[in-house]
């Protein structure tokens, strides 16, 4: 039985959204958070993600209709030559989201946000959804903030006026969606500070060729080990495994470690989760495996999302400074660069609500030391 | 049937000029990670290339310098493998 994908609410204050574009064909089979539409108002455009995994049936709108909050979008099932439903049907399943929620309140819209809820999932216990019900159904369900699914966290504004010169529109591919929604989250919710320390690199590049040589690896995993001792110290400075949320410290469980990579033209994180658990051979591994599935395109949206700190590196170009953006709910990014001459230095990119230069330069320091033979 | 030595000889000089490298005089038993044309995320471009253009899958363990360290090392597991 295909399942509908229902119009989401941008704001409390519009009730209609404008169907602007179609990001896959009919047919073409999508993983739950791929883009599928755009829809937007004055004040936002929206990337609609698939709610689940499935084919795309087909679209219940035409390009530029304006459509209802909480109507069928699209329908998605389990075959690309599936029914589509009748309007009938469509009208029903509209009704029926009606009846699961009612509009959130501004509260609970913040909240829906900012764990990436559609209000259809969260019961109302009244006509509107308030923040209560959204904290209890949070609380039942354990969920902490995310950047992934459909939600009003995706949302870009839209610039107040057009460009000033002659030009044409061109679609974003999914990719560059990705850049865009994580640039705008640490424009709008985070406030990010740089520093950069010297750092003398003969003693992880002899640490690193070593661990090559005992493992008769072909890589040189000196990036991975660096990545992995950054995991460590966030475990040793819980502060920079943590987030602000609702005026609050968010220490997070795991350690998740983005990494960033090229794969043809595009900039892509993949996320080793649960880093603290592994030891360097077995994180070494891990986020090899996991650039090889990036190549690959095979990657699950867990392995790309869900980052709790993030490793930046463009030593390969070779760049001698940059200055990473932060991944969304992060706060610290290392930004790896390429030695100049006997001059080297490495940097990380903050977030001053959560971490003050002292701690950074503390997280610094104890990264550029390679680990003793017992820690590894 | 083609060297397979001169095709993956090609590819690395390819993907070495992206990264601004020359790789032209590489020697079909020269050290491809020491030469330094390729960084890492060359190298496994490297290997995905190697995978489609020989039809094979190969399991992180087989990623060592003595299958893929030397142009000659890589053909020579092509051959073993059967590609």
């Amino acid at each position: 039985m295909p399942a509908a994908l229902y119009t989401p609410r941008l704001n409390n204050n519009d009730d209609t959204v404008r169907f602007t574009k179609c990001l896959v064909e009919p047919g073409t089979y999508v993983k739950q958070g791929d883009p599928v539409a755009e829809v937007e108002t004055d004040k936002a455009t929206f990337t609609v993600e698939a709610d689940q995994d499935g084919y795309v049936l087909a679209f219940c709108f035409e390009i530029d209709e304006t459509i209802a909050v909480g109507s069928v979008l699209a329908w998605i099932g389990d075959s690309a030559t599936e029914a589509v439903p009748t309007a009938a049907a469509a009208a029903s399943a509209d009704s029926s989201a009606g009846t699961r929620t009612g509009t959130p309140t501004l509260k609970a819209a913040i909240l829906l946000s900012q764990y990436g809820l559609a209000a259809k999932d969260v019961p109302a216990s009244a006509e509107r959804l308030s923040a209560t019900d959204v904290e209890n159904h949070i609380r039942a369900k354990g969920l902490v903030p995310a950047s992934r699914t459909a939600s009003v966290s995706h949302a870009v504004a839209a610039p107040s006026s057009p460009p000033p010169e002659p030009g044409k529109k061109i679609a974003l591919s999914p990719p560059a969606h990705g850049m865009l929604r994580t640039v705008s989250w640490q424009k709008s919710d985070a406030v990010p500070g740089y520093l950069e320390l010297a750092w003398d690199v003969a003693p992880w590049a002899e640490y690193a060729a070593a661990f090559q040589k005992q493992h008769r690896l072909l890589l040189n995993p000196l990036l991975p080990l660096l990545a992995w001792r950054f995991a460590r110290v966030a475990v040793e400075q819980p502060l920079i495994n943590s987030t602000i949320f609702a005026d609050q410290s968010w220490q997070y469980e795991h350690v998740n470690l983005g990494f960033t990579i090229q794969v043809s033209s595009n900039l892509m994180v993949v996320v080793v989760r649960e880093a603290e658990k592994l030891d360097q051979a077995a994180f070494v591994k891990k986020l090899t495996d996991l650039q090889r599935g990036a190549m690959r395109n095979s990657l699950r949206p867990e392995e790309a999302s869900g980052a709790t700190i993030g490793f930046s590196s463009m030593a390969r170009w070779p760049v001698t400074r940059h200055v990473p953006v932060l991944l969304p709910h992060t706060a610290m990014m290392i930004a790896h660069t390429s030695p100049s001459g006997q001059n080297a230095c490495i940097g990380a990119t903050y977030d001053h609500r959560v971490l003050n230069g002292q701690d950074v330069v503390a997280a610094l320091r104890s990264l550029t030391t390679p680990p003793a033979a017992d820690e590894a | 049937m083609t060297d397979p030595r001169k095709a993956i000889h090609q590819k690395i000089i390819e993907l070495a000029k992206r990264l601004g490298n020359d790789a032209s005089s590489l020697g079909y038993h020269d050290s491809i990670p020491d030469r330094g044309a390729l960084d890492s995320p060359g190298l496994l471009e490297l290997i995905m290339w190697f995978e489609n253009e020989f039809n094979l899958e190969i399991e992180q363990e087989e990623l060592t310098l003595e299958n893929f360290g030397t142009i000659d090392a890589m053909a020579s597991y092509a051959e073993k493998a059967g590609a």
